[in-house]
């Protein structure tokens, strides 16, 4: 799946480690979640949607969305 | 949401330590280490059924939470070597060194695996969703290694009942060590 989380987070001047910290994760969670390899669960989801004032499909995109984004 | 979290403590370190301290003073160091053996089997043999639980039917998505001692989370330091995980650790791991010694040589294999427990952070280990996803999927791998180490031993070594199946666990919880601690490099 894919996210917006490094532009959230670049836009608040935010650390991977102080991301985490605010969720309550480890800063590794944060990174595998920025980099496609870990789908966070729906609690953590709506934490992180919490967090950053959006809803969560405003942050995380289904591939076949992306994809259709990509061929339209 | 949080209604349909299931919470597991497994808070059952201080009453470990009260019970090897009796037996430790009513039968000796000899009793006390096969009772040590005895806990540490049956602590791991629980641990992997929550890791197998976690696999089957939380599968790391935060549905299954698994908390170790949640009250030392917070200490950090010389303290936190004073939490009861790592006096229960340190004591399984001095039981284990006196196994080894008296021929017991499987046991190096629990000693090896109790390692990660002295660690100050080893509780986040199993406090983080990412790394309990991690440590599920390695479970396989781990159970699989496992029984080869078995038949191995069985083969070549003929060990007692009790240190085939705690080495087996032991090989278990290293492959899922192993790969939470390759996770969180």
């Amino acid at each position: 799946m894919k996210n917006n989380l490094p532009v959230l987070r670049a836009e608040r001047r935010w650390s991977q480690a102080l991301l985490a910290e605010k969720l309550g994760v480890s800063r590794q969670t944060v990174n595998a979640i920025e980099k496609g390899r870990y789908d966070p669960s729906l609690p953590l989801a709506f934490k992180i949607a919490a967090l950053f004032g959006l809803a969560i499909e405003d942050i995380f995109l289904p591939e076949e969305v992306e994809h259709g984004r990509r061929d339209a | 949401m949080a209604a349909e979290m299931r919470e597991r403590s497994l808070d059952l370190t201080l009453a470990v330590l009260l019970l090897i301290i009796v037996i430790g003073l009513w039968r000796g160091a000899d009793a006390a280490s096969w009772a040590l053996a005895w806990v540490y089997t049956l602590i791991n043999t629980l641990a992997a059924l929550a890791i197998g639980y976690i696999g089957a039917f939380g599968g790391g998505d935060g549905d299954v939470e698994i908390t170790l001692d949640k009250k030392s989370l917070a200490r950090r330091g010389f303290a936190s070597l004073l939490r009861p995980l790592a006096i229960w650790a340190l004591l399984t791991l001095l039981a284990t060194i006196y196994l080894v010694a008296r021929g017991h040589i499987l046991f190096m294999l629990p000693l090896a695996s109790l390692m990660v427990f002295v660690f100050p952070d080893a509780e986040d280990l199993v406090a983080d969703e990412y790394v309990r996803q991690v440590m599920a999927k390695a479970a396989a791998l781990g159970g699989s290694l496992a029984f080869a180490l078995g038949l191995l031993a069985i083969v070549f070594y003929k060990p007692l009942p009790l240190e085939l199946l705690a080495a087996m666990l032991a090989v278990y919880l290293i492959t899922i060590e192993w790969a939470a601690f390759r996770a969180l490099r």
